[in-house]
């Protein structure tokens, strides 16, 4: 998060919310950070996902636990 | 805002914003990267 918002240049324009997505508050905070910051929310790229790069058989139920909140919950 | 901005198409979609003059709300997983 920060190395990518560093990337990025200008700190006055840039904030970073690092969390969970599958978390309500998370997106909570984030909305609350934007229009603190900068008045108010134009556009939600609704990007985050995760995808577990091994074979089928060798996920577990945690990783689809993962996958199901992340993909699916995060998105909402 | 963009979830998942630390990298991949979140990271593009966040630097071609940005280079448009957006104010961005970036989120990812990672405090570090």
């Amino acid at each position: 998060m920060t190395q990518a918002a560093n990337a990025l240049g200008n700190e006055s324009r840039i904030a970073t919310i690092p969390g969970e997505i599958c978390i309500k508050e998370t997106g909570v905070w984030m909305t609350q950070v934007a229009r603190d910051r900068f008045g108010r929310v134009d556009v939600l790229v609704n990007n985050a996902g995760v995808f577990g790069v091994k074979p089928f058989l060798e996920n577990t139920e945690e990783d689809l636990d993962f996958y199901i909140d992340s993909n699916l919950i995060g998105t909402f | 805002m963009i979830t998942g901005a630390s990298s991949g198409i979140g990271y593009d979609i966040a630097k071609g914003l940005y280079e448009q003059g957006a104010n961005l709300a970036l989120n990812a997983r990672d405090v570090e990267r």
